[in-house]
């Protein structure tokens, strides 16, 4: 059964859905490295964004149904909105223990979720795909168009994002301030202001990854559960608040998921993830990429 | 330290003011008041703006003769939440139309609903609180199979009988004379489709099932069925309730190469799996109990949905001229479509209505009500025809269906 | 012995008198099954709390370790064949040890870190309970666990068993008491406070910590024993994250680092329960109540019962004797 085809097809399935838990962990990471929190309502903050998105594209806002690229605009938009909004329910959190803060911060996501189904009802709802459901063949490997899509947009967020922090006035001035936040204020960086835009991004690459997710998954207010601790390992994983190893976390999970279910054992796959990330975090306590000084408690 | 003896007497004061406050203040085994919902909060009840039927019910059952009690526990939030709202529709859609007529002996039908979040440790009390503190006369008890499993003891020490839509096997092997399944159990289900499957030809199989109670259950039931015929799955993938990528488990399935695929999960798991499993090059026929059979399953699977074979009891709202009387109505009253969850729910509230009937005006209570629903037999429900034997099995015949055109069709046996 | 009649005492008596009381001021079953399952709840309080509070060392997989007792409890009993009474404790102990496994990784990481993995090994332990069908029955649960026995007598209706959760619970209060009033107890604060200092004052924190997640296994052990054997039934899904938040809330919302918060922790279940009146928005009044105590009452019920007390206490000491009563 190993055959190179299938290692190839499992590979770029893995890599795609690595990508997206990738997207999600990155918001875990920048916040936690801006604002020192640990947000565990992200979950519900993915699950929001894509209905954000797919209410638009499945007609359910005043009838209209707009394409899937606007309405992927559209809802990372309005994700990052939101993500401003929560910066400010937030922020007191940050400063707590962590027990209080992940309390706190699930308490958030509980009122999220609730909130979603009050207003879209429990079910949720099925979307169809956009670019349709033939497989492509590349070099005897069935790939789904989608997944080229999430690997190809998920692809140019991670380096955009890279290029924005290092690169632009606005991404240096989050970085320094996530470095030290006392002498960036100093220096006339506008912390507040950059600690939302730092949400409003994280918010707005976990919409991003639930809108590529929407037309291979299935929409619905309990969808951001999964989703969310994988992301979750991925960050930690790869060492939390590192962005290169959000990306290195998430890409691992997913392929170590795919390769995993198909070679050892599927319905052991998720104690196999388990058991692989605290052998990392055993033998390497910071995470792979991450930074060299662990927080002790 | 000195605190300590004032913090200990406030928790233990604290703890009786919620409990005595949580509480009914006439907590009388028979509950005498009509008003139940309002009796119960020590806040003043939110009424919602859109409040449910039988909160209306209330206020006009206040005015006439005590109603009688029926209870409802299943899962009303989380991931679960439709099972709840297509279980509740289906009764009390019957409770409306009995209640329009008079009701039975000139008293009103009043469901007392509560949320056990699919959580066992919940059911078990609300159990006790629908039996203890509510003072139902029988209950609707659960939509899933592990609370179900969890009060079935507790509903036979009352003796109180309880309808129940969970399909695992056990809920009915306990020993229980108060348990009645609104529908056909799990092995139904499985032995029916496993047969028309075989019976048309096919020899290889693969099985691909969630690790629920119910995904266990009925992939059990699945290899059971294909034993009786000599026959082996050749796999039996399993995955995760909450995944959503199946990429693993239908590569080995693929490799196996089988002519079936056996689907034991959910309508929106199973419509995910049949859809991956196609984009993935597999063509052959893909088969399974009635989550398959929904229009959920179609909305999911998308065009992979094309020829899937399901057993179920209720095919589609087209099945035949009852059906689609009662699918009218449904829609009439809540402004969507029909589906089955809601059919089964109203089969199960016809027969627990009939089994009152009988023990109307002077014994409308547990035992008589069980005894009646066991009674039951030759009725034709929208299912088709329910006989309960004494463990509370109400149905062992069912139908074929396949989606034809995007549509839920009838397949001729 | 010297008994003092003190206000301390007094009060003790009248609480325990209350304790003793209460199934009688209940009026039906559903009640005295509320305070069953609130005793259950208070000793998994207290487990985490010493873990998490005194200790400092976060465990979320109380729950899992919850299951896991109320598993070997029940398969001790029901394929085993051991009495009851045997079970109980071993239950406990095996958990225990379960437990102090699960702490081995706290040794090597901390805080969110420490969060994921202890997460993660709760995950593992439920899966394996799901799928060692042969063993546990897999999702599906055992059923028909028998209740115990005393000399022939069946604790088995919620009225009898509510005087022997409170005879476990009122053991659990006191051993927890007797351990944080004593040197672990003050090794365990020294660890979570300080630990280089602890480290440097020759405190062996590695096993105060390990030992601070060993003795959350022996109560969510014990609880587990307790549960299993009162409900009669037990399956994976009573015991994953849901349980664990909800015990968590419970710890944290009574007030962390306080035994009596663990039992002020679990009349939250109480208002839960008493919130069901609002269907649809219970769970975002809920959630919104947690934030909002969270940011507000940061130490809990406990903190607030004690600012209370001081304001109580200060506005005693102002009033001179002419003016009114307060």
């Amino acid at each position: 059964m190993a055959t190179l085809p299938i290692i190839v097809q499992i590979l770029v399935g893995g890599l795609g859905i690595g990508g997206l838990y990738a997207l999600v962990a990155l918001g875990y990471s920048l916040l936690y490295r801006a604002m020192g929190l640990v947000n565990f309502a992200h979950g519900s903050i993915y699950m929001i964004g894509t209905y954000f998105g797919m209410i638009f594209y499945m007609g359910m806002v005043g009838g209209l149904n707009l394409p899937y690229g606007l309405c992927f605009v559209l809802g990372v938009l309005l994700t990052g909105i939101l993500g401003i909004i929560l910066e400010r329910v937030f922020r007191p959190l940050a400063d707590l223990d962590l027990m209080l803060m992940l309390l706190g911060t699930i308490g958030v996501g509980v009122v999220i979720d609730n909130l979603a189904i009050f207003i879209w009802g429990a079910q949720g709802f099925a979307v169809p795909r956009p670019l349709g459901g033939k497989p492509l063949k590349i070099a005897g490997v069935a790939i789904q168009p989608q997944m080229i899509l999430i690997l190809l947009v998920s692809a140019v967020l991670m380096v955009a994002l890279n290029v924005f922090l290092k690169r632009s006035r606005i991404g240096k001035g989050m970085r320094a301030a996530a470095q030290d936040r006392e002498i960036a204020a100093a220096m006339g960086i506008p912390v507040n202001l950059t600690n939302a835009l730092t949400f409003a991004i994280g918010s707005g690459l976990a919409a991003a990854a639930g809108i590529l997710a929407a037309p291979i998954v299935y929409v619905s207010p309990a969808m951001g559960g999964g989703v969310g601790v994988k992301g979750f390992a991925a960050a930690i994983l790869g060492g939390m608040g590192s962005i290169p190893g959000a990306i290195v976390g998430g890409l691992l999970i997913g392929v170590l998921e795919g390769y995993s279910s198909a070679f050892i054992s599927s319905e052991y796959t998720p104690a196999i993830l388990y058991a692989v990330m605290v052998a990392v975090l055993m033998i390497k306590p910071s995470g792979i990429v991450g930074e060299t000084t662990v927080e002790k408690v | 330290m000195k605190r300590n003896g004032y913090t200990i007497l406030l928790a233990i004061l604290l703890i009786a003011v919620l409990i005595l406050s949580a509480c009914s203040p006439a907590a009388e085994p028979e509950a005498e008041e009509p008003v139940v919902e309002e009796a119960a909060a020590e806040e003043p009840a939110a009424e919602e703006p859109e409040a449910e039927a039988e909160e209306v019910e209330e206020e006009e059952a206040a005015v006439e003769a005590e109603p009688i009690l029926i209870g409802w526990m299943g899962a009303a939030s989380g991931p679960m939440a439709m099972l709840g709202e297509w279980d509740t529709r289906g009764i009390l859609l019957a409770f409306e139309e009995v209640n329009a007529n008079g009701g039975i002996a000139g008293r009103m039908l009043e469901l007392v609903e509560y949320d056990d979040e699919a959580d066992p440790t919940k059911a078990v009390g609300l159990a006790e609180k629908l039996i203890t503190e509510d003072g139902v006369v029988a209950a609707f008890a659960t939509t899933n199979s592990t609370p179900t499993l969890a009060v079935v003891p507790i509903f036979a020490e009352y003796e109180i009988p309880h309808i129940t839509g969970g399909i695992n096997n056990q809920i009915t092997q306990e020993g229980s004379a108060y348990v009645f399944r609104d529908t056909a159990a799990g092995w139904v289900y499985e032995t029916t489709i496993v047969d028309y499957v075989v019976g048309l030809g096919y020899e290889s199989y693969a099985i691909i099932a969630d690790n629920s109670a119910y995904g266990q259950g009925e992939a059990d039931a699945q290899e059971a069925a294909l034993a009786e015929h000599g026959l082996e799955a050749s796999v039996r993938e399993i995955f995760a309730g909450e995944d959503t990528d199946f990429t693993g488990q239908i590569t080995k399935i693929i490799a196996a190469d089988p002519e079936v695929l056996l689907c034991a999960s959910s309508d929106v798991a199973c419509g995910l799996v049949i859809k991956q499993a196609r984009g993935m090059g597999f063509e052959g026929l893909a088969a399974g109990p009635g989550s398959l059979g929904t229009a959920k399953f179609i909305e999911v699977a998308g065009d992979a949905a094309e020829g899937t074979l399901y057993s179920a009891p209720y095919i589609s709202n087209e099945m035949n001229d009852i059906t689609l009387d009662w699918a009218a109505r449904y829609e009439a009253r809540w402004d969507d479509v029909a589906e089955s969850h809601g059919a089964k729910a109203y089969d199960g509230a016809m027969v627990l209505i009939m089994a009152i009937e009988a023990c109307a005006p002077d014994n409308i209570n547990g035992v008589c009500i069980a005894e009646e629903l066991h009674n039951v037999c030759g009725y034709q429900g929208l299912q088709g025809e329910f006989c309960f034997d004494e463990t509370g099995e109400g149905m062992t015949v069912m139908n074929i269906g396949t989606v034809l055109d995007g549509e839920l069709t009838a397949v001729e046996p | 012995m010297k008994i003092q009649t003190n206000r301390r005492n007094l009060l003790l008596t009248a609480g325990l008198i209350a304790l003793i009381a209460a199934p009688f001021l209940t009026t039906n079953n559903y009640q005295l099954y509320i305070l069953n399952i609130l005793g259950i709840y208070i000793l998994l309080n207290i487990g985490l709390n010493i873990s998490i509070g005194y200790c400092g060392q976060i465990n979320l997989a109380v729950a899992a370790l919850w299951g896991f007792g109320a598993y070997v409890s029940t398969l001790l009993t029901v394929d085993l064949g051991i009495n009851f009474w045997i079970a109980l404790p071993l239950s406990g102990l095996i958990t225990a040890v379960l437990g102090g496994l699960i702490g081995l990784p706290s040794l090597k990481v901390r805080s969110h870190y420490l969060a994921i993995v202890t997460i993660a090994l709760a995950g593992i332990i439920n899966m394996v309970l799901v799928n060692e069908r042969e063993i546990t029955r897999g999702a599906i649960g055992i059923m028909h666990i028998p209740s115990p026995k005393i000399f022939g007598f069946e604790i088995a209706s919620e009225f009898h068993y509510y005087y022997f959760i409170l005879v476990m619970t009122i053991i659990g209060y006191l051993f927890a008491r007797f351990i944080i009033d004593h040197r672990i107890g003050r090794n365990f604060i020294a660890v979570r406070d300080d630990y280089v200092a602890a480290q440097a004052m020759g405190v062996n924190t590695a096993y105060y910590q390990i030992l601070a997640f060993a003795i959350s296994g022996l109560y969510a052990g014990i609880a587990g024993s307790l549960y299993a054997h009162k409900i009669n039934y037990v399956s994976p899904d009573i015991f994953g994250f849901h349980s664990m938040m909800l015990i968590l809330t419970m710890t944290l919302i009574g007030g962390s680092g306080n035994i009596n918060g663990s039992v002020i922790g679990a009349a939250l279940v109480i208002l839960n329960e008493s919130l069901r009146e609002f269907e649809d928005l219970q769970l975002v009044l809920y959630g919104t109540a947690v934030v909002l105590i969270v940011l507000f009452f940061p130490e809990g019920l406990v903190g607030l019962f004690d600012r209370i007390r001081q304001w109580l206490a200060n506005r005693r000491k102002k009033i001179p004797v002419s003016e009114g009563t307060p």
